[in-house]
């Protein structure tokens, strides 16, 4: 292998990078807390098994701490997957930011009612935000069905407005279809593209990164990159409205809501 | 489990930049299509970009220390500003939980400048006199104009800026809710040049005690850290994503018509996906924040 130094070595030098790792790769899919923590000892012993065998593979090609992110961050996927399925935050999530994310995977993924997550935001320090905030701001987030347990569009909003959960149920069932029209078309127009310009889309369009993730990723300039996503926009509603897919609906998806 | 491929190493120097462009070609157009590599590659560029900032907050720059001298070292042990960078985290969420940053790393965020605040900088003035906050509107106002003047004094404190320390100090002293430290204020105020480690622990000593409505005062110095961010034309503070919950919390303690435009006109300043505005940003920030302080 490429590194002359004894795995067990790499792999105690790099233990304070590896616990980071692990830990931020948690909070970026909402873990937290005990589940964090069993998560880093999983990733520690993958790691420590077969003699090291993962830094023994290590050929070089890359830095070691960046191979280890990226072991992580996958070995993270496995293993949340095996217990809760696939689950990643919704774009408008992501461009709202803190506590939004977290509050998503709670209700959404663990089935948690609002005041329950709420409470537990709170009490781990994740935000300061009252169940009634809480409520306002998961109306902005797109419906999804939720994994474990049968949550109904009450229990999630009964915090809020009682004149609210109709409107709420509908609108749901409509956005879903909605989305589905337009992420259609989307993967259809993205098709057109070269791959660089696909990966671009994909991560902000779709994903809601901020360019500066975009560029910092792609290892690409930022100041560049703006112009090419307003061309990349105006590209993409060509050939989305083409296929018949409203402008209006072409705006929910790839713009930010407006107040 | 699955044991890890030749990709993850692949994909390794990709996020690195390492790879030959036909190669890279070949990847981009694998992963754009892929579920479990794109998610890999994009998660693994979030958190190494989440480590690197993490990274760079703990890093500020190094601020002389007048040795002996007239003031003597406080009995709150300082190793370092890294340390108590964290510790100031630590403290402000654990009194009022929040995701939000602290004032002293909106500052840094912001403008991470040795050089001292904009010379031509004006700190934020409140409208109705720096006393009589008793309704709760005019607490939350209140808070803004505190939280705002909490990321300038720690920008002075930084930069050794030992007027401002004093002015904003003592600005700060007369107009937090009676709740606060006010010796911890005071002392800053009365030594403005001071070690900036022990200033620095005065500082998070004043704010662990602060009893401002939390919400208000983080808008505030989000708001004056946003305002130094434009004037500074950095980009990368309105990068993370967290503008728009700010700007939410702001229309939800805008009080009156034009407040509610105020935020309008930042939000139009901030459009998703281009740059921000730079010709107008300072300035309906400014007005902003003026609108929820005063």
């Amino acid at each position: 292998m490429h590194h002359p130094q004894n795995p067990e070595n790499l792999f105690l030098e790099h233990l304070g990078w590896i616990n980071r790792v692990a830990e931020k790769t948690c909070n970026q899919h909402g873990v937290w807390g005990p589940e964090a923590e069993d998560f880093a000892a999983s990733i520690r012993l993958k790691l420590m098994e077969d003699d090291y065998a993962i830094i023994r593979n290590y050929r070089g090609e890359s830095l070691l701490k960046t191979y280890l992110a990226v072991v992580v961050q996958r070995k993270f996927l496995d293993y949340w997957r095996g217990d809760r399925g696939r689950w990643r935050p919704s774009a408008m999530a992501r461009r709202l930011g803190p506590p939004a994310p977290d509050l998503e995977a709670l209700v959404y993924r663990d089935g948690f009612r609002l005041d329950q997550a709420g409470e537990m935001l709170r009490t781990s320090g994740r935000t300061g935000l009252s169940d009634r905030e809480l409520g306002d701001l998961l109306k902005e987030l797109p419906p999804r069905e939720p994994r474990h347990r049968e949550v109904s569009a009450d229990e999630l909003t009964e915090t809020t407005e009682a004149d609210d959960r109709a409107d709420t149920r509908v609108t749901g069932a409509e956005t879903r279809a909605l989305r589905d029209q337009v992420t259609g078309a989307l993967k259809r127009a993205m098709d057109r593209l070269g791959a660089e310009d696909q990966m671009i889309v994909r991560m902000h369009f779709v994903d809601g990164l901020t360019l500066a993730d975009v560029a910092r990723a792609l290892k690409i300039e930022q100041k560049p990159l703006y112009r090419r996503v307003k061309r990349l926009r105006e590209l993409l509603r060509g050939t989305m409205e083409a296929e018949g897919v409203h402008e209006e609906d072409v705006h929910d998806l790839m713009d930010r809501k407006e107040p | 489990m699955k044991e890890p491929n030749e990709d993850d190493e692949r994909l390794a120097a990709l996020l690195e930049g390492r790879v030959q462009a036909n190669q890279r070609e070949d990847m981009l157009a694998r992963l754009a299509a892929a579920d479990d590599d794109y998610e890999v590659f994009a998660g693994t560029a979030g958190v190494l970009r989440a480590l690197e900032e993490e990274d760079a907050r703990g890093r500020p720059p190094r601020v002389p220390s007048m040795g002996r001298g007239g003031w003597r070292r406080t009995t709150i042990a300082v190793t370092g500003t890294v340390v108590l960078l964290l510790v100031l985290g630590v403290v402000w969420k654990g009194r009022a939980p929040s995701l939000t940053r602290t004032p002293q790393q909106l500052a840094l965020a912001a403008y991470p400048s040795a050089q001292g605040l904009p010379p031509e900088w004006r700190v934020p003035t409140p409208s109705n006199g720096v006393r009589g906050a008793r309704t709760s509107a005019e607490r939350k106002a209140r808070a803004v104009y505190n939280g705002a003047l909490l990321v300038d004094l720690s920008i002075a404190i930084r930069t050794r800026d030992t007027a401002r320390t004093r002015e904003l100090a003592g600005r700060l002293h007369a107009s937090v809710d009676r709740g606060v430290d006010g010796t911890a204020l005071h002392r800053i105020a009365e030594h403005p040049g001071a070690p900036a480690d022990s200033l620095s622990a005065l500082l998070e000593q004043a704010m662990a005690g602060v009893k401002d409505p939390r919400g208000p005062l983080e808008l505030g110095a989000w708001l004056e850290a946003a305002r130094l961010a434009a004037n500074q034309r950095n980009a990368d503070f309105f990068a993370d994503g967290g503008s728009e919950g700010m700007l939410r919390r702001a229309k939800g303690l805008a009080r009156d018509e034009r407040a509610a435009q105020a935020v309008r006109r930042v939000r139009d300043a901030l459009p998703a996906g281009s740059a921000p505005r730079w010709d107008r940003l300072e300035n309906d920030l400014a007005t902003l924040l003026a609108r929820l302080s005063g």
